[in-house]
């Protein structure tokens, strides 16, 4: 969802660390996807496979590995700068999405509980995946990924803090 | 908001356990939390007293309930619910054991003994009691399994009775809370004085712990204590003459569905081994071709579909029957009790404050009958696909059928506040371009239509030549359905973008929305878990939006509010005004 200028001092962007840890996990796969590919189209080569049919075919699988590299160095940006949160008395409130918009409301009292939780890679730039649980069904979990970990921990505690006298259904 | 021990987590729980109920602390602490926490195989022997029967005598003068056996016959319904739980296995079983092959004997043993083992073992380990406020069931015999479920928590005692179960005068209980989707416990099977018994002692249980903090609550919405609402006599809400079941069954699909079940059955049993396999439908077609013209074909035909139809209805009339028989519903204090059946009699309860959602269906005949049926989720009551039989009468079929005049009447029993109007609603259609927007869908689809028509005229002009390109001669099919479909997108594309309103009102959100079967469901503010808006690159182009409602729970009223292509500017507005009253009206009870 576009932002107008009364939401854009309300509403925060995740922290731009993410936008790199996204992307070397990205590359990691897309490297590590090109290579299997790649040894396996030498050793389908090697072992007679050489008509143009299967030429084409290793192309097609190098290029869609390219494809995964392109898209995996240049998707974190983008999906960075159409991701926003914000905190406030009501409760969280997540937008996100490039081409397909959305925009997740979670009120205060609804919250159950709350994780935080990190990956190896984000652990050693301290970003954090928040993630609110609802007695909801189809948004029974709610996930922020990309937050400075001492900001993730900080709002599950606003979160947490304020839902556990109530009832939540 | 005060804090109100119904609500505590279980870390807190110690803090209801001592409240000055009178009750008298008959296991230690430890073991409590022990058995609270449900952890497998940590119990001491001191509550596992499945060797002293007699505890109450050997304590003395405090009066302690011995921990309780089931029925005796639990051992044969313990069986027959396992069989009917594996049914197709278990015939197989039993029709190739009975075929006298060694085989066959050795399966039906690997599949019976266990079974039987099983429930001698469960029969004979299970005992249960109420202590400390608390429902104890211990189970188990190397892994002993200690639950602890608070009165306060649970929800529901509800009772099914089959045929089988009345003749001896017993019947299955199921104790419900908020959790999960699975019953807390089943206790199969206990004597009806029995179940009576333990209803009684764990709903005033219920009513007095829960009258303790509202006491001193005076703006508490239902400010009466507990206690009252026990003596109150129960009254009866609704009761469904049999003319409405009758009614309600010539309207449902249900016998096209359980058709299809039992074709199912047919093909399983008839793949497994072959019994049915004389049964042949080619010979009687056959014999009709060659003894019979053309015309007098065709009148079998029909008069055949004819009976199926009626067929159908038929069915469906006796499940309606079969389920809903003597159907009662009844204020019990705050709550409603239903009990319906012919055979398998079920009796449920409702929570009424826990109720979720509730949606109001009609299908197409049963709008020209006038009827309705009311449908209601519960929290905890988000049984999967599976028809546990409280579940099914108590959610996906609260009221199978009623008269649409007195619909509103029942909606004020379930929440004061629901003074249902719905014709007087401040009802919002779907964005004014809408319409054109799912027509230009429909005749885009319509265009592949007329690809098919296409193709099944040039299939028709080459046909000699053209053999090989399309197999056989379709052409007159693909014709037919090319030009009928084209007209049925077209017109299901303007009565969709007619049939879909959204309304907000003082206590919640309406939606409305369905063709042939209307469906209208009702959430309230304080029930809404999170709110989400969808935004495609499409709805972009047309300045739209998909606004949804989550609630805990959603499933068994099988209607979701999720209003698509509504106006952009209007669901932006509607978002944070939904915010607003969602965050403001919080849940206040439980």
């Amino acid at each position: 969802m576009e932002l107008n200028e009364q939401d854009q001092g309300v509403f925060q962007h995740v922290n731009p660390l993410h936008i790199f840890v996204e992307r070397v996990a990205g590359l990691i796969y897309a490297v590590a996807l090109g290579g299997i590919i790649l040894i396996t189209d030498l050793v389908l080569f090697f072992s007679g496979m050489t008509s143009i049919f299967y030429l084409v075919m290793y192309a097609a699988a190098l290029a869609y590995a390219g494809m995964t590299f392109v898209i995996k160095a240049v998707w974190p940006g983008i999906s960075y700068r159409y991701t926003f949160w914000r905190l406030n008395e009501d409760g969280l409130e997540i937008r996100r999405g490039v081409f397909w918009r959305h925009q997740i409301s979670v009120p205060r009292a609804r919250v159950q509980h709350a994780d935080v939780s990190q990956g190896p890679l984000q652990r050693q730039y301290g970003i954090a995946r928040l993630t609110v649980h609802t007695a909801g069904t189809l948004n029974a979990s709610v996930v922020l990924n990309g937050l400075t970990h001492s900001m993730a921990i900080e709002l599950r505690n606003q979160l947490v803090r304020q839902g556990k006298e109530i009832h939540v259904v | 908001m005060s804090s109100d021990p119904r609500d505590s987590r279980p870390p807190d729980e110690s803090a209801k356990r001592s409240a000055p109920d009178g009750q008298l602390p008959d296991l230690p602490d430890g073991v409590g939390e022990a058995a609270g926490k449900m952890e497998r195989g940590q119990l001491s022997d001191e509550i596992a007293p499945s060797e002293d029967p007699e505890l109450g005598a050997a304590t003395g003068n405090l009066p302690t309930p011995p921990m309780e056996w089931l029925h005796p016959t639990s051992l044969i319904f313990d069986l027959i619910a396992y069989v009917r739980k594996y049914i197709v296995p278990s015939l197989f079983a039993l029709f190739t054991a009975a075929s006298g092959s060694w085989v066959g004997i050795g399966f039906a043993t690997i599949i019976f003994v266990p079974v039987i083992l099983v429930s001698i073992t469960r029969y004979f380990t299970l005992r249960f009691a109420i202590r400390n406020n608390e429902l104890i069931v211990t189970e188990g015999l190397f892994f002993r399994e200690a639950r602890a479920v608070p009165c306060s928590r649970i929800q529901n005692v509800d009772l099914v009775q089959n045929v089988l179960h009345r003749l001896i005068g017993v019947a299955e209980a199921r104790i419900e809370t908020a959790s999960g989707t699975e019953p807390e416990a089943i206790l199969r099977v206990l004597s009806l004085a029995k179940i009576e018994h333990l209803r009684k002692e764990i709903f005033s249980r219920r009513e007095r712990m829960a009258a303790l903090p509202e006491a001193g609550e005076s703006e508490s919405p239902r400010g009466m204590p507990g206690t009252t609402t026990v003596t109150e006599a129960p009254e009866t809400v609704l009761q469904i003459p049999t003319g409405w079941l009758v009614r309600a069954g010539l309207a449902s699909n249900r016998g096209f569905v359980m058709v299809s079940i039992l074709l199912g059955l047919y093909f399983q049993f008839d793949q497994g081994f072959e019994l049915l396999e004389n049964w042949n439908i080619q010979q009687a077609t056959g014999w009709l071709n060659q003894n019979l013209g053309v015309s007098a074909q065709v009148l079998i035909g029909l008069l055949t579909a004819l009976a199926f139809l009626v067929l159908l209805r038929l069915v469906g009339i006796a499940w309606f029957l079969l389920r809903f028989h003597g159907y009662r519903l009844v204020r019990i204090g705050e709550d409603l009790r239903i009990s319906c059946g012919l055979f398998t009699k079920v009796s449920a309860t409702v929570p009424v404050r826990r109720v979720q959602f509730i949606s109001i269906h009609q299908n197409l005949i049963m709008r020209w009958m006038n009827l309705a049926s009311i449908r209601i989720e519960t929290a905890g009551g988000a049984g999967r696909e599976s028809e546990n039989p409280t579940a099914t009468v108590a959610r996906r079929w609260f009221i199978p059928v009623l008269p649409v005049d007195q619909v509103p009447a029942i909606l004020t029993r379930l929440r004061k506040d629901l003074q249902w109007q719905s014709d007087n609603l401040d009802w919002h259609s779907l964005a004014p371009r809408a319409g054109t927007r799912l027509l230009r869908m429909a005749l885009i689809q319509s265009c592949f239509c007329l690809l098919l028509v296409a193709f099944g005229i040039i299939q028709a002009l080459y046909l000699n030549h053209a053999d090989a390109l399309f197999m056989g001669s379709w052409w007159p099919f693909s014709i037919t359905l090319g030009l009928l479909i084209p007209p049925l997108l077209i017109i299901h594309a303007i009565k969709q973008s007619r049939s879909k309103k959204y309304a907000r009102t003082d206590y919640g959100v309406v939606y409305r929305s369905g063709i042939l079967t209307w469906k209208t469901s009702v959430t309230f503010f304080e029930k809404i878990q999170t709110l989400r808006v969808d935004q495609s690159p499409f709805d972009r182009y047309w300045k739209m939006a998909r606004l949804s409602i989550d609630t805990a729970a959603a499933g068994p009223a099988d209607h979701l509010i999720s209003v698509p292509y509504l106006d952009a500017a209007f669901v932006k507005q509607e978002f944070a005004e939904l915010n607003r009253k969602t965050a403001f009206h919080q849940p206040r009870f439980g």
